[in-house]
């Protein structure tokens, strides 16, 4: 007998394997916690297409954290990671999470994967929310959200 | 010395596939880099490379047409050509070993996976 998946922990859980494998950073899914605002937060998305439709994964994590990741990639100190190494870096988060996603949900589920988006602030709406999680990576809240369309 | 081809339109993961390599064996090889497939395809020829590393989903040229393309060619047919990538499908995978590719490693990439990956290669095709 299978244990159900949990979708919200299974989305979770891609995330902090990706932070592990490719940023060496640890991170803590938090079910209950409320989401904080944050002055400046910067996000990465990528689509997903599958049988059952479309649909959207992305992370919004603050700007230091963001920097921190790339800084744990490059092998450099915070202060000497680019903008745009930071958004490469939250892109390749996303890719790399979602493909993790996309294999737990099974190869039945069909899912294909576009290219990954990024930009400042949040990602604009794209459907029905069906996931929308806190990871405490570090200290800093890192969200991750999956949308179906 | 080894030389290999990596290609990725991220830099970053460019980085992380050149440490993955390093570590799993590749200490002493020497890289180059492209950010899509019609850049590695001006590297593949004008000089030498003994393996290539590419994503598949890029910009402009992706992995799969780059893989073909190479395999099209006869100076490049028989280089071995690896493809990265997060879509585990069957039919991605069927794709990809039709059209030549030598193995195929999901992200997220590790050493060790890289490592064993590399072991099973038979030189060119797979």
């Amino acid at each position: 007998m299978t244990t159900p998946i949990d979708p919200r922990e299974v989305t979770a859980e891609a995330v902090i394997d990706a932070l592990e494998q490719l940023m060496f950073l640890a991170g803590e899914w938090r079910p209950d916690a409320q989401r904080e605002p944050e002055p400046k937060t910067l996000w990465a998305s990528i689509t997903m297409k599958g049988k059952a439709g479309f649909g959207h994964f992305a992370v919004v994590a603050p700007e230091p954290l963001a920097r921190k990741m790339a800084s744990g990639v490059l092998g450099v100190g915070p202060e000497a990671v680019s903008e745009s190494q930071i958004f490469d870096t939250v892109r390749e988060l996303v890719n790399t999470a979602c493909g993790t996603l996309a294999r737990h949900l099974g190869e039945e589920a069909g899912y294909s994967l576009g290219l990954p988006e990024a930009g400042y602030g949040a990602p604009p709406p794209k459907g029905a929310v069906m996931a929308n999680e806190v990871l405490d990576v570090d200290g800093e809240q890192l969200v991750v959200l999956v949308e179906a369309v | 010395m080894k030389r290999v081809l990596i290609v990725d339109d991220s830099a970053m993961a460019r980085i992380i596939i050149r440490r993955c390599l390093e570590i799993a064996g590749g200490r002493d090889w020497e890289f180059v880099e492209a950010g899509d497939g019609e850049a590695a395809l001006t590297i593949l020829r004008e000089g030498r490379v003994d393996m290539l590393v590419t994503d598949l989903n890029m910009p402009t040229l992706d992995g799969a047409a780059l893989l073909r393309r190479v395999r099209a060619s006869p100076k490049l047919a028989n280089l071995s050509v690896v493809v990265v990538t997060s879509d585990s499908g069957t039919a991605t995978s069927q794709r990809l070993a039709e059209y030549g590719a030598s193995a195929v490693l999901l992200k997220p990439l590790s050493p060790p996976r890289v490592a064993e990956a590399l072991a099973h290669m038979k030189g060119g095709r797979a």
